[in-house]
């Protein structure tokens, strides 16, 4: 389990994350949202041991992942920008996970055909595509227990990365890794992830699981024969509220059942329900905060 | 040590490895040039072989460290499965492996071809120990300074102003001591900027102990080695700082640590204005003031290479005045109280032997009478010299005071800017075991000594006064007597 405890870092006089608590269980796929510069990328380095916490603590399986570098074996940090010495081939940067890794040979050259990737490639002549398969074919091959992805799932091309979707699948369900996912594409966390976060000014917003959040929160196209305000909404947790003539478009949090039943009883003359998507469920969120303006 | 690691960095170096290795060997090879002389040449490939020992003791730490400074490198490194007390001994380690092994096997090969006829063993092992622990200072040294910075070319810039700051040293020194203090003893304070610098008393210990040759100046100094590993263990708790404590976000930012930048820019800044100013309070030339415009240009340059942009702010003007306003009220200090009463300092009976001579161009019929080099008057040249064992000084107390009477007619000069007549003085002490002399002093004169002083140091016992006199073809030499006996007194 990853558990982050009142966690601190600043950057000179800018405090990037303040007070920040968090636990993902084994086995989760995690998917970190929040806006630019919320402290995505920061609470990622920190909890890979490359930033150290200004306070609070970060712990993998009880174990700190910046003080213990035994830890840091079971965790694989694939950054936003990925580094490649010049003139360095595939077959000259494995020295280095073979060499500070539990490196899996087999798994390695498996990955190899996956990613269509050859040892003999020079990696400054890649494109960003093909590089950040490199970085991913690595990050795998080591085999870890936590995997850390910085925006890396956004370079790839969608055969890439259905392929790695469906590497990862199978990584958690046969060994119970923890990912954790930063990225900018939610309708491709939508697909991957099983739980969230959502950052925003150096705290979680919310957490949860996806599915069991995104069932609590839908869409409402309601139409009254009398006008309405939003005032007679009062009982419903409203997140969106829109409202053109006699129709309004509404999301709200809360049981389905209950809300229509609520409903029901302001007499619409029409409605319809709709699912959230993560993306809508991350702007909704963030909207009812205020945080982001309509 | 991590052994993974380090076998990580040999795998991944072995082809800079083997080019340097074919590199020394090149140099080793120097003596096999048809017709040079071997020692010569041994000498010669042992002195490359010591440059380029130094300089790899820059270049490494650059090329290791380099992913400190680099956002995407440090993401990578950092988050390894090592300590970073790890990570730092292992890079250390292995940069001195790399180093070290290529110097002792072409150090011995070296003497093992071209100089065990005429190098003891003994010797050659003790310098290859030495080079061991120099190769050690230098590297933490420069990794420090490396790591000052938050960026490699920045990083460049810290090892380049650190390792040449005992320059400036030398500079504020000599400008001091020649513009402030009567007597302009640069010698006895010179080597002060040997203990500011690890490479220079390395260079001089490594020369030392790899030389065929033994001369005395060149020899071994127990207190250099000393001095060079306190400066290692500095560099020591600075690499506890900068590496082990890093705050790895610090990376491609601007290098405002105050070790960086801040600290080097207003150094260099105070060493340089102070040294100007000693020459200005004693000149008041215009010449001056265009080379204080010129530092303040240069100072603002700094800043610029320092923030990256061009920010001309009251603070950077006011910081150069305030330096500017020390570095004179500091050389005004220095000149009201005669070099800080430093010209006072000189005593006589130093070492075995004072050496005193007086030099002074007169006019032929008036010899306590100065004339002009330019003007061109004719001229004889009186000379007066003086050979006084030490322990014999008390034995002669007019001569001394005499001389001492000289001495603070040259100090009243030097601080009263009078004319100079062209007429001067110099002290020295020898020692008899050394060859060189040590404690050397030098006065103008505003008026060559009168006839009467000369007669007394003539007349004295260790002292003789002779004066020469120049035609077209030749240089007659006369005793003081015999001198006055043809001119008539």
């Amino acid at each position: 389990m990853l558990k982050i405890e009142h966690l601190e870092k600043s950057f000179g006089s800018v405090q990037v994350l303040k007070d920040l608590n968090l636990e993902i269980p084994d086995g989760s796929v995690f998917g970190l949202v929040g806006i630019n510069g919320a402290g995505k990328s920061t609470l990622l380095r920190t909890i890979a041991g490359v930033y150290e916490p200004d306070r609070g603590n970060v712990s993998f399986n009880g174990n700190n992942t910046f003080r213990d570098e035994t830890v840091r074996k079971d965790i694989a940090f694939v950054a936003d920008e990925a580094y490649f010495p010049i003139g360095s081939t595939i077959r000259s940067l494995k020295m280095l996970y073979e060499s500070m890794y539990g490196f899996d040979e087999e798994a390695y050259q498996e990955y190899l055909k996956q990613f269509d990737l050859d040892e003999k490639m020079s990696v400054s002549n890649l494109s960003k595509g093909m590089k950040r398969r490199v970085s991913l074919l690595f990050a795998l091959s080591i085999r870890p227990k936590l995997l850390l992805l910085d925006e890396a799932y956004d370079g790839l091309e969608p055969l890439a990365r259905l392929r790695f979707r469906r590497i990862l699948s199978s990584l958690v369900e046969e060994e119970g890794i923890t990912v954790i996912i930063s990225s900018h594409s939610l309708r491709e966390l939508e697909d991957i992830c099983d739980s969230f976060g959502i950052l925003e000014d150096g705290k979680i917003l919310r957490t949860g699981d996806l599915l069991e959040e995104k069932g609590n929160i839908s869409k409402y196209q309601l139409a009254f024969a009398e006008e309405k305000t939003k005032e007679d909404f009062k009982d419903l947790e409203i997140m969106h509220y829109e409202q053109e003539g006699r129709v309004y478009r509404l999301v709200i949090r809360g049981d389905q059942d209950e809300v229509m039943e609520t409903i029901r009883q302001m007499n619409p003359v029409l409605t319809d329900v709709l699912p959230v998507s993560f993306e809508e469920l991350f702007i909704y969120e963030l909207e009812s905060r205020g945080n982001i303006h309509e | 040590m991590n052994k993974n690691y380090f076998g990580w960095l040999l795998k991944n170096y072995r082809i800079s490895a083997l080019f340097f290795l074919i590199l020394f060997a090149g140099i080793s090879a120097i003596p096999l040039i048809p017709g040079s002389d071997v020692i010569s040449s041994y000498s010669l490939s042992i002195g490359i072989m010591t440059v380029f020992t130094l300089l790899m003791t820059f270049l490494l730490p650059v090329l290791l460290f380099a992913f400190v400074h680099r956002r995407r490198s440090a993401d990578q490194f950092f988050a390894l499965p090592i300590s970073r007390t790890k990570q730092l001994i292992t890079i250390l380690l292995f940069c001195f492996t790399m180093i070290f092994g290529i110097f002792a096997l072409t150090a011995l090969g070296l003497w093992l071809i071209y100089a065990a006829r005429f190098v003891l063993f003994t010797k050659v092992l003790g310098a290859i120990a030495m080079a061991a622990l120099m190769i050690a200072v230098m590297l933490i040294i420069n990794t420090a300074f490396y790591l000052f910075a938050n960026n490699v070319f920045d990083g460049i810039v810290m090892i380049g102003a650190y390792t040449c700051i005992p320059l400036l040293v030398l500079g504020v020194i000599e400008s001091f001591s020649m513009n402030m203090v009567a007597g302009e003893n640069i010698f006895a304070v010179s080597g002060i900027p040997m203990w500011f610098s690890p490479l220079a008393m390395c260079w001089h210990n490594l020369s030392a102990l790899l030389s065929p040759y033994s001369y005395a100046e060149d020899q071994f100094y127990w207190l250099y080695a000393i001095a060079a590993v306190l400066w290692a263990l500095a560099g020591c708790a600075a690499l506890y700082w900068h590496f082990i404590k890093r705050k790895t976000e610090r990376a491609e930012q601007l290098s405002d640590h105050p070790m960086a930048y801040p600290l080097i820019i207003n150094l260099y800044a105070v060493m340089i204005v102070t040294a100007i100013a000693f020459g200005y309070v004693i000149d008041y030339a215009i010449g001056y003031i265009t080379l204080y415009l010129l530092i303040l240009f240069a100072y603002v340059a700094a800043q610029f290479i320092y923030r990256r942009k061009i920010r001309l702010t009251p603070k950077i003007f006011a910081a150069y005045a305030l330096i500017t306003v020390l570095a004179l009220g500091c050389a005004y200090a220095a000149k009201a109280t005669d070099g800080f009463n430093l010209s006072q300092k000189y005593t006589y009976k130093t070492g075995d032997l004072l050496i005193f001579r007086y030099e002074a161009a007169v006019r032929p019929d008036r010899i306590d009478q100065p004339v002009s080099y330019d003007s061109g008057e004719e001229y004889v040249t009186i000379y007066a010299d003086a050979e006084i064992p030490v322990n014999e000084i008390d034995r002669d107390p007019e001569l001394t005071a005499l001389l001492e009477k000289l001495r603070q007619e040259g100090i009243r000069n030097f601080y009263q800017g009078k004319n100079d007549s062209g007429a001067q003085i110099y002290f020295h002490n020898s020692y008899r075991n050394e060859s060189v002399l040590r404690n050397t002093y030098f006065y103008r004169l505003s008026m060559p000594a009168s006839i009467e002083d000369l007669k007394m140091i003539d007349d004295s016992v260790c002292g003789t006064v002779t004066v020469q006199v120049y035609d077209e073809y030749e240089v007659k030499e006369y005793s003081l007597n015999e001198y006055m006996g043809k001119e008539g007194e």
